[in-house]
Formats: structure tokens, C-alpha cells, sequence
């Protein structure tokens, strides 16, 4: 599975980057960098069976904290 | 992305709208669960309630022509502040994406294939959403008539097939829910259908005439507020009070359709249904997140930014919700409360803010 992602992102990342530096678009570049690596990262450990926080639990846990809820 | 600046007509953005709220329509069971046999009065006062905000959403979007939600809320709260206003708009949205992407595994894998791992439904259908996504809006425009219209045609087909199955007398007892529960009803239907047309703000400024849109939208929210009552009144009259025990109501109305042991599994029209509808939502809940998240960043082009965030909201979709009854439970008591601050208090109060303002003005004199 993460050698699967790992070709992936791989193949993916290549693609646009060629692509971005092609154009010279560099703002898009380091954007696209910053949101490839935290995504690469997360579903690294997403398929390695880390436990990442659920958004959801932070909410309730939050909207329950401010006792908003039916 | 392709066809950027392509626009879309009125009519284009009713059928827009009718498959985006038609995507929501999972929701139903849970509606049925809380109000039981009374769930079509929660849906009329839902919409009623919702036309207020409705028309606030268009009269924002008419009052800043040819302008964003992003570049709306930079107006109107200033840079920092409309830029802060404006993360949170799109983490609302990115949120958004990432339920219905678990909306639709969990059904699949609830009722299509239950073998199969919710990943491999999350990813095959980013991946296509994707590629819609890179088509542009105007794309998107033009297949949600196909689906709005097989949404309508397939319920007014199986409502028509169902007619011997039904009991009206299921009805009653009327008023049995306490007035608790039909306003928890009414503001989730408000919130989540309705009010989540607060991300066709982004696209308004690639409509051809702005100056139909408050029409437009309320046209559409009606018409998908119609298609909601009808699916309603049909699983009620059909199952019962049995409507509470099932997790997935119309499928299992549906299901009961048998003419002559020859017209059978007729709920695949349902899946279908559901999926093509879905399809809509979630490619317009992409498209707006990846243009909202480019222009937040001045980036010229938003097409490399759509397989990043689409890789995060897989893994948003895988983690949000362990169970199927932690979603039930995030559906009846958070999410409308969650959705609140984007759908029923922002837009009017912006629309205020930019009256009180006199807003937009170009040295004083009103665009």
C-alpha cells in the first residue's frame, strides 16, 4: 500500500512540477509543494496506521464545551 | 483548469442547484428518524425558513457583480479580516467535501458491495470528481441537467409504481413529536440541503446574467424542496412507522416495488440516483474549495492544486467518522450547529455590513 503511494505521489508530483517550472509559474510552485508534502505526509501515515485526529471529534468536542447541541 | 472563464446560464444554475441540494438527499433517514411520520411539515417549515437566507445569498452575490465569495468577503471585512473569514469559509467547504466523499462510500458499502474497503469507493470517485473538476464549472454546469432530470424522472417513475403500496392513513397520528424535534428538523434542513448553496457563491460570477439570480436560486431550492416532499410523503405512505428501523428509507421503499414478479430491484435507480446526484455536490464542493484555496494564495493556475487537496480530503473522508452511528450522531446534533455560522449568520450579516457601507462604491458612486 505505501510503495502504491508512494509511486503515485511520485508520478504525480513529477507531472506538475515539470509543468509548473515549464511555465515559470514559481508562486504556484511552492504552493503546490507545500500542499503536495502535507498530503503525501498525511496519507502516509493514514495507510500506516497511525491514528490522526478526526476534525469532527474536534468540533463536538468544542460545540459540547459551549453546550450548542440538541 | 479548462473553461475557466466560461459562463453559465440561469437555467444552467437552477439545474446546478437542484442536483447540489439533491445530493444531500442521504439526509432523509436521518429526518425520518427524529420527526417519524410528521417529517414532511419539518420539510415545508425547513424551506420556508430557508428563503429568507436564500434570497441574502443572492442579493450579496448581485450586489458585488462579476465577484467571489473570497473576493466578497475582502470587500466587505477588509483584507485581514475577509481573509480570515474567508479560511474558514473554505475549511468549511473542505469539510463539506470530505463528508459527502464518506456520504457516498458508506453507502456503497452499506448496500452495493459490502465486501469492498470505503477507500476504494473515496478514491475512484475523487479521482473522477477530479477530472470533472479540471473541466471547469461550465462542464459541471451542463451534466447536472442530465442528473437533475433523472433525479426527477426516477422519482415521479417509482412514486408512480409505488401508488398500490400506499397507506395514507400512515400519517397519523399527527403532531407526535414534540416542538423540539420539528425545530431540530426544520434547521437541519435549513443548514444542510438549503443552506449549503452558500458555496454557489463562488461560482456566481461565472453567471451570463447576475441580475436573475435571487430568481434563480429560489426556483431551484423550490424545485429541490418539491423532490424532497415528494420522496418523503412517498416513504411514509409506503413504509410506516416501520420508516424509523431502516437506515436508508427510500432504498427500502423502492425495494418494495414488485409488479407482476417482473419489475424488481428497481432501487439501483435509487443508488444511481444517489450517486449521480452526489457526483454534482461533491464536484462543485471541489471545484470551489481548489479555486477558493488557488486565489487565497494569488496562484495564476488552481489545476495543480486539485490532486493535492483532493488527497487530503480522502484521508478527511477515512477519518471523520468511525461508525455509521457516530455519523448519525454528528448528523442529528452538530452538524446543522456546525454549519450555522456559514449558512444563517455570515451572508446576512455581510449583506448588512455592506448596505450600512454603502458597498461596493468606486469613488463614491455605486457599480
Amino acid at each position: 500500500m505505501i510503495i502504491l503511494l508512494i509511486i503515485a505521489f511520485a508520478a504525480i508530483g513529477l507531472v506538475e512540477v515539470r509543468s509548473l517550472i515549464h511555465k515559470k509559474y514559481w508562486r504556484e510552485l511552492i504552493c503546490f509543494c507545500v500542499f503536495f508534502a502535507f498530503s503525501f505526509v498525511i496519507c502516509i501515515l493514514q495507510a500506516s496506521g497511525v491514528k490522526l485526529p478526526s476534525p469532527t471529534q474536534g468540533i463536538r468536542t468544542f460545540l459540547q464545551t459551549i453546550h450548542l447541541h440538541f | 483548469m479548462n473553461g475557466i472563464n466560461e459562463k453559465i446560464k440561469a437555467s444552467q444554475l437552477t439545474f446546478l442547484i437542484i442536483s447540489f441540494i439533491q445530493g444531500s438527499v442521504l439526509l432523509i433517514s436521518l429526518v425520518d428518524d427524529i420527526t417519524k411520520q410528521d417529517s414532511w411539515m419539518s420539510m415545508v417549515s425547513g424551506f420556508v425558513v430557508s428563503v429568507p437566507f436564500i434570497l441574502s445569498y443572492a442579493f450579496l452575490a448581485k450586489r458585488f457583480p462579476g465577484k467571489n465569495l473570497i473576493e466578497i468577503n475582502d470587500i466587505i471585512y477588509g483584507n485581514t479580516i475577509g481573509k480570515i473569514v474567508s479560511i474558514f469559509y473554505l475549511l468549511f467547504f473542505l469539510l463539506l467535501l470530505a463528508f459527502n466523499f464518506g456520504d457516498i462510500a458508506d453507502f456503497f458499502n452499506g448496500y452495493i458491495m459490502p465486501e469492498t474497503p470505503k477507500m476504494v469507493f473515496i478514491v475512484v470517485f475523487a479521482l473522477i470528481c477530479a477530472f470533472a473538476v479540471k473541466r471547469g464549472i461550465a462542464a459541471i454546469a451542463k451534466a447536472s441537467l442530465l442528473t437533475a432530470i433523472f433525479t426527477i424522472a426516477a422519482v415521479i417513475f417509482t412514486t408512480i409504481l409505488l401508488i398500490g403500496e400506499m397507506d395514507f392513513s400512515n400519517f397519523q397520528p399527527m403532531f407526535e413529536s414534540s416542538a423540539k424535534e420539528y425545530l431540530q428538523v426544520s434547521h437541519i434542513m435549513f443548514c444542510l440541503p438549503f443552506g449549503e448553496i452558500i458555496a454557489l457563491l463562488m461560482i456566481t460570477q461565472h453567471m451570463k446574467n447576475d441580475k436573475k439570480l435571487p430568481r434563480t436560486m429560489v426556483w431551484g431550492t423550490g424545485i429541490s424542496a418539491l423532490i424532497f416532499l415528494a420522496i418523503v410523503v412517498r416513504d411514509t405512505a409506503v413504509l410506516g412507522a416501520s420508516i424509523t428501523i431502516f437506515s436508508e428509507t427510500s432504498y427500502q421503499a423502492v425495494r418494495m416495488i414488485d409488479i407482476g414478479e417482473f419489475l424488481t430491484r428497481i432501487e439501483l435507480l435509487v443508488a444511481l440516483n444517489y450517486t449521480a446526484s452526489l457526483f454534482i455536490k461533491i464536484c462543485v464542493l471541489y471545484f470551489v474549495t481548489v479555486t477558493g484555496v488557488s486565489q487565497l494564495v494569488r496562484a495564476k493556475s488552481s489545476t495543480p492544486l486539485i490532486l493535492s487537496l483532493g488527497s487530503i480530503v480522502i484521508v478527511l473522508a477515512m477519518v471523520s467518522f468511525g461508525s455509521t452511528i457516530y455519523r448519525n450522531e454528528w448528523g442529528y446534533k452538530y452538524a446543522a450547529l456546525f454549519a450555522t455560522p456559514f449558512t444563517a449568520i455570515l451572508p446576512p450579516l455581510s449583506l448588512l455590513i455592506a448596505k450600512i457601507r454603502k458597498l461596493p462604491n468606486t469613488g463614491g458612486v455605486r457599480q
